[in-house]
């Protein structure tokens, strides 16, 4: 009897589980789906009560965002594959520069000690402290010097200073977990620093890489302050060209949910491609180390 | 292939490689403006296209309306760079760009075709003076709007509605004159058990949301947002007749659809294209797209005309509202002065304005003054009219400063948070010290009018002067 109604309460339990699960998916994947919906629906139909779930596509908003078929000759339709391939160049350079420097940093800051490390690591976060638009105008100014204004070059050193902050702190994080034996008994075997920091500490944290390049990629992905006034026309990345999708209707939601998706697509295949780390380091290796 | 003929090859390669190199060069000279994205942009564009000077390129760095918009021009101008040669800014910020800009009475001056009386004088000024009266000018009126009154005809033709309404207020149901008659119909026809709302308007904190839409109402009660001559606000911006003006706005929004205290164009759009409402505040650049029947479903059933005006305090007529649109005005730092001189004298030719009439308001007198272009769509006629009761914010370069204090004021009014008296109050005492802060001396009178209007440029008339 006992059993049976112990075998009760874990079916009950079970299902409660998967209920609120299913709950929490539906409220993750409910605006994406939204999205992806809209982005196929006219402007009639967008905004129709009660929303409609069937419903003629409408390409309109793709077109627009391809700046292919109706919308090829408008200014204002978003035209996404140049700014597509700038935010792929500017997140991906960025990212990675701003990983390597980070991992770099964290080493150095998680193993050695060195005078004014501390104010190093506070100063090293501090850059993320600043709202992007204290220091917008005194970039603008360097970078049109420079000759820098709208150019990808100007963009990736933008990603790679604001990046290589929380770059650093993260993976000293990460290089902190692992024990400092692993080095000191390849240095005891004659092998290098160099050849111990490669060989065994950076694979045992190749987790936190994998998720501090999703951090870092998701920031440069979707930065939009520094973008919309240091570029102009030749380099504006895809949130800024997306913020400009109005027309004589207002805003755009077909285009903007359009591009939206076209937007999120590249953040989806990143994900995918990094999954297998991405879990341990998430939980900063907690998971990866039992 | 012997030496000499590979040789001649060569050197003919050499001479075509060298003169694609210079026709690639000499096409290289491009004519980069700043404008908000949309259909005039569009427009312009199209139009930029037939250009007969091949050599010159028309480049669109388009923005978002609002802040940012703002914000790319302004960025630009602080560090004295030349990202863009021409820019398209709202009227109200000519002040504040005014000192980067190339002065156009220059242009007018060398120019052949370009001069004052190619643009209505009123246009000419509300989009370029800076200062208000001085007849220098810093921008020509490219794009001209107006906000304007759109409404269902369907409802308003209604035999049964017309008896209706004439049963419950004693009078004929008609596209109302003034914001008194507005309030009773849009009383009349909200129903929101039939999903029926009387009235739409801004309230939202974004950009000049809120204050275009109060603005409206705050002048034509005979309120003033300061004293240019004292630079007084308190007094004027929180005077009995500016607090009559913004609580009849505040009220309006009883008859509005639920949420809409923090709406935007974008939403009354919407309102108005799902049949939602029987009037709406809208923009006349926004007509275009509402008649569509492709984008609304209400499109043979809307009309557009002028908002109304109200009847002051003082027992005086007024009929004021916010004036949309457009200066084109020329970055001074841009090294391309010539080549954008001559794109400009073949832009406002007749021809030109035509095109860009079609979609968007010229501000080309030949064009405006054509029967043609009067009678092109069902709101020109009402546009032409509405010109003549339009009204600004501060002409002073303080402007973004002023508009987010007052549009932070006046969405706490429209939200409830504050009552109307209190915002206004708070609104002008921020008003004042951006003002003192910025170098203004304000001179303090003895009193301070219930009125303003009455003594700032009165326009106040005895009766009702009927349009639409």
């Amino acid at each position: 009897m006992n059993s049976s109604r112990t075998s009760a309460f874990d079916h009950a339990g079970r299902w409660l589980i998967f209920a609120l699960l299913a709950i929490y998916t539906l409220y993750n994947i409910g605006p994406v789906f939204w999205l992806l919906l809209s982005s196929f629906k006219s402007r009639l139909d967008l905004f129709a009560m009660p929303p409609k779930l069937f419903f003629t596509p409408d390409l309109s908003g793709y077109e627009s965002v391809f700046g292919v078929g109706a919308a090829a000759n408008n200014a204002s339709s978003v035209g996404v594959l140049d700014s597509l391939i700038n935010s792929i160049i500017v997140s991906v350079s960025g990212t990675s520069l701003a990983v390597i420097f980070g991992t770099l940093a964290g080493y150095v800051c998680s193993r050695f000690n060195f005078v004014g490390k501390s104010d190093f690591m506070f100063f090293v976060l501090s850059t993320r402290m600043l709202p992007p638009v204290a220091v917008l105008v005194f970039y603008h100014m360097m970078f049109a010097r420079l000759g820098l204004a709208d150019t990808r070059f100007g963009l990736i050193l933008v990603s790679i200073f604001a990046n290589v902050g929380l770059a650093t702190w993260i993976m000293k994080g990460f290089f902190d977990g692992v024990p400092r034996e692993v080095e000191q008994i390849a240095l005891v075997n004659g092998y290098s620093r160099m050849y111990a920091f490669t060989r065994l500490v950076l694979p045992m944290v190749k987790g936190g890489i994998a998720a501090t390049a999703g951090f870092c990629f998701i920031f440069a992905w979707n930065e939009f302050a520094f973008s919309s006034i240091l570029t102009t026309t030749q380099a504006k990345t895809l949130p800024v060209k997306i913020s400009a999708a109005s027309g004589a209707t207002g805003l755009e939601w077909t285009q903007i949910c359009a591009a939206g998706v076209v937007l999120i697509i590249p953040v989806l295949v990143f994900f995918y491609l990094i999954r297998k780390h991405l879990l341990m380091g998430m939980t900063f290796g907690v998971l990866g180390r039992r | 292939m012997n030496l000499r003929t590979r040789m001649r090859l060569a050197v003919s390669s050499l001479a075509l490689y060298a003169g694609f190199v210079a026709s690639a060069a000499q096409a290289e000279t491009t004519l980069t403006f700043v404008w908000h994205a949309g259909t005039c942009a569009d427009a312009l564009m199209d139009i930029a296209k037939d250009y007969p000077d091949k050599s010159v390129k028309i480049v669109p760095a388009l923005v978002p309306y609002g802040p940012q918009w703002h914000d790319k021009i302004a960025s630009e101008f602080a560090i004295q760079g030349d990202a863009f040669d021409f820019a398209m800014w709202d009227s109200q910020s000519t002040a504040e760009f005014a000192a980067h800009a190339v002065k156009i009475n220059e242009i007018f001056e060398k120019s052949d075709y370009l001069k004052p009386d190619l643009f209505p004088p009123a246009s000419l000024s509300r989009y370029g003076e800076y200062p208000d009266g001085s007849g220098e000018y810093y921008g020509l009126p490219a794009n001209q709007d107006a906000y304007g009154l759109t409404y269902r005809k369907d409802l308003f033709e209604d035999p049964e509605e017309k008896e209706a309404f004439k049963a419950k207020y004693g009078r004929e149901l008609a596209v109302p004159q003034t914001y008194q008659e507005a309030r009773d119909v849009a009383e009349f026809f909200t129903r929101p058990d039939q999903g029926l709302y009387g009235w739409a308007q801004m309230g939202g904190r974004d950009y000049d949301f809120a204050t275009t839409a109060s603005n409206s109402f705050l002048w034509s009660f005979g309120g003033e947002l300061y004293n240019p001559e004292t630079f007084e606000v308190k007094g004027y911006l929180d005077s009995p007749a500016s607090i009559d003006g913004v609580q009849f706005y505040v009220d309006m929004f009883k008859y509005g659809p639920p949420g809409s205290t923090n709406w935007g164009f974008d939403e009354v759009n919407t309102a108005i294209q799902q049949g939602q409402v029987a009037m709406a505040m809208q923009w006349f650049y926004f007509n275009g797209s509402n008649a569509d029947p492709n984008v609304s479903k209400f499109a043979d059933k809307l009309a557009f005309g002028v908002l109304p005006g109200a009847i002051g305090r003082d027992g005086k007529f007024r009929r004021q509202f916010s004036v949309g649109g457009q200066g084109m005005g020329i970055n001074k730092y841009s090294k391309k002065l010539p080549e954008l001189t001559k794109f400009m004298e073949w832009y406002f030719q007749p021809e030109q304005q035509k095109r860009y009439a079609a979609v968007c308001q010229t501000g080309l007198k030949a064009v405006l003054e054509s029967p043609e272009w009067q009678n092109l769509n069902s709101y020109n006629r009402q546009f032409s009219q509405a010109l003549a009761y339009l009204n600004d914010y501060w002409h002073l370069p303080e402007y973004p400063v002023l508009l987010d204090e007052l549009q932070q004021e006046i969405s706490a009014a429209a939200a409830g948070t504050k009552s109307v008296q209190q915002a206004l109050s708070d609104a002008a005492e921020k008003h004042e010290r951006t003002l003192q802060r910025a170098g203004y001396e304000i001179k303090r009178g003895e009193s301070t009018p219930e009125v303003p209007d009455q003594v700032i440029s009165p326009v106040g008339q005895d009766e009702v002067v009927p349009v639409n």
